[in-house]
């Protein structure tokens, strides 16, 4: 039983689904929506009563955002798009100007949001092709293009957008209002010129502007190359800088560490030298603590011997000035004493020669008288001999002569033997003018010399002597006998014949001296006989 | 259908001047559309995006606009 109950609600529950399900599908097929961009448009049953938001034209209802109920078969519901189209629009027309131009322009429109566009675009367009308003819209506007460009410049068509979008509106409006549609945009997209009159617009501004870009390029790579020189010149000049900084710093990073590395040598230097200058120090005390114990040492001993001998020798010195002093006097008056009797001496010998002499003279002269007349008589008897013999002296002078000329030394004694008085004359003169005499070489000086002051009055007095003695005895056979001397005998005899000539000079000076011997006898001869 | 934008505040698109029309903006249905526009004072010019009252309609999508400046409503 409740099986059966069971069946039956189920089957109930079912039908009822089906029922209700019939009834949805029913309405869902007679409900119709319009979309957001589109109406619906309603003719047929009951199209008169105007529902609350829509539109009512000539029988037919506009439904626009919402639903509506349609009685299939009966009403008839057809959508009107609502959205926007786009017509291409090329118009081949002339300008102003009448130059030929080609227009492209694109136009947006729609049908207008409003029922009254709705109904007048609904009873033109609706069911029909979207190509069909395309060209309607499009005949349209290619007639009222070509007028507006007619109208207008090429200049004003390409700048002036608002006064041709203008024209646009004055003239093409109202005939889209007529067709329920609004224009959305209208641009125009291209305008060309098939005889190239916009592309000689342009030329100028392009030349000028590519004159500009031209220039403003030119400048543009001069101040990109003045900058970038600039640029290179300033990382030149920090690199320059940067280097200058661095070797100053790597300069001075040197400096410290030379002067790091110095600075342990140094101290060990600086120590070192206070080391030295301390030894230094202490040598010289030491020096001076020597050359004190030197002082004590050895100076003041030394000092004091020096002292003692000095006035030791001082004392000497004195001694023996003195003894030399005494010397000398002792000598002095030795040779005063001396000199005294040799005075003495040479007087009386003076004396006894001058007495000597007066008796001698007297005694020539009378035996010169006595004589004269002898060898008158016998020089006229001897004449001829002497003639004879002068012949042969003639003879034999030249042959003396001649070997005179070949010893030359001989002459030379010869004249010096016969100037020898004159010498030892001259030497004793000097002796004459002397007041004081100093003798240099001490007490032995003055002894030698009065010695030899003596010697030579000793030799004067012998020279006299010996002068003398011939001259008394044989004053006669000597003259004889010279003549017969040859050029070969000695000096000395002449000498000694020459002396008597002098002192018979001396007694007369007129006569002739320095004479040959040869010639003395001669002489004598005739001096004698005028005395 | 012009009726519902009376009373309403436009913007001009395209100038207003003597003897052309010009173009308003109207926001309407929840959205703006353009509608032809006319100076209430027919020898005035109306230059672009200046604000206006739309005082009447010459039927169609022709609208009488007045400048707002002097009268300052709000909105």
């Amino acid at each position: 039983m409740t099986l059966d109950i069971g069946i039956t609600l189920v089957v109930i529950l079912v039908v009822i689904f089906a029922i209700l399900l019939t009834v949805f599908l029913v309405f869902r097929a007679s409900w119709r929506v319009a979309e957001p961009d589109e109406a619906l448009i309603i003719s047929g049953l009951r199209a008169n009563a105007r529902p609350a938001g829509t539109g009512e034209s000539m029988g037919f209802n506009i439904v626009t955002g919402r639903g509506a109920l349609i009685l299939p078969g009966l009403t008839k519901v057809r959508r009107l798009s609502l959205e926007a189209h786009e017509s291409e629009i090329t118009v081949p027309c002339v300008s102003q100007q009448k130059i030929q131009v080609d227009l492209r322009g694109i136009v947006v429109y729609k049908v207008g949001d409003d029922y009254q566009s709705i109904a007048n675009a609904a009873r033109r367009f609706l069911d029909r092709p979207a190509t069909e308003l395309e060209t309607k819209v499009q005949n349209v506007f290619v007639g009222h293009l070509r007028a507006i460009a007619g109208s207008m410049t090429v200049e004003d068509m390409i700048s002036d957008q608002d006064k041709f979008t203008q024209q646009v509106r004055d003239r093409c409006t109202q005939e889209m209002e007529s067709f329920g549609l609004v224009i959305d945009s209208f641009q125009i997209q291209a305008i060309t010129s098939p005889s190239a009159y916009i592309e000689n617009l342009a030329v100028p501004h392009q030349a000028e502007v590519e004159q500009n870009a031209r220039i403003a390029r030119a400048n543009a790579e001069r101040e990109a190359v003045g900058q970038e020189q600039a640029a290179q010149a300033q990382i030149a000049e920090s690199t320059r800088n940067t280097e200058i900084k661095k070797a100053g710093y790597q300069a001075e990073i040197d400096q410290a560490t030379n002067a790091a590395k110095q600075q342990g040598p140094l101290a060990e230097a600086k120590a070192r030298q206070a080391v030295v200058e301390q030894e230094t120090r202490v040598a010289e005390l030491q020096a001076q603590q020597t050359e004190q114990q030197l002082q004590v040492d050895v100076r003041k001993p030394a000092d004091a011997e020096a002292y003692r001998q000095t006035t030791l020798a001082a004392a000497a010195r004195d001694v023996r000035i003195r003894q030399a002093e005494a010397a000398a006097q002792e000598v002095r008056l030795a040779a005063e004493a001396a000199a005294g009797q040799t005075r003495v001496q040479a007087e009386a010998q003076a004396a006894a020669l001058t007495i000597q002499a007066e008796a001698q003279a007297g005694a020539t002269r009378l035996t010169g008288q006595a004589e004269g007349d002898a060898i008158r008589a016998r020089g006229l008897a001897e004449a001829d001999a002497v003639k004879a013999r002068m012949e042969a002296e003639a003879a034999g002078i030249e042959r003396r002569a001649s070997a005179l000329s070949h010893n030359q030394e001989a002459v030379i004694a010869q004249q010096i033997a016969a100037n020898l008085p004159e010498i030892v004359r001259a030497a004793a003169s000097s002796f004459e003018h002397v007041g004081t005499f100093t003798v240099l070489n001490g007490a032995a000086g003055v002894t030698e010399t009065l010695a030899e002051m003596i010697q030579q009055a000793g030799v004067l007095a012998n020279i006299a002597r010996q002068t003398i003695a011939p001259m008394i005895g044989t004053q006669t056979g000597d003259g004889a006998g010279a003549p017969g001397d040859s050029a070969g005998r000695s000096a000395q005899p002449t000498i000694v014949s020459s002396i008597p000539t002098r002192r018979t000079a001396r007694s007369r000076p007129e006569a002739p001296s320095g004479v040959a011997p040869a010639a003395a006898p001669a002489t004598e001869s005739e001096s004698a006989q005028p005395g | 259908m012009s009726l519902d934008v009376v009373g309403k505040l436009a913007r001009v698109t395209a100038e207003i001047t003597p003897g052309h029309l010009g173009e308003v903006m109207i926001e309407v249905r929840q959205g703006t559309e353009r509608f032809l526009a006319r100076a209430a004072d027919k020898d005035s010019t109306i230059p672009r995006y200046t604000q206006v009252l739309v005082v009447g309609s010459l039927g169609g999508r022709t609208v009488e606009v007045s400048p707002t400046d002097a009268m300052r409503l709000p909105r």
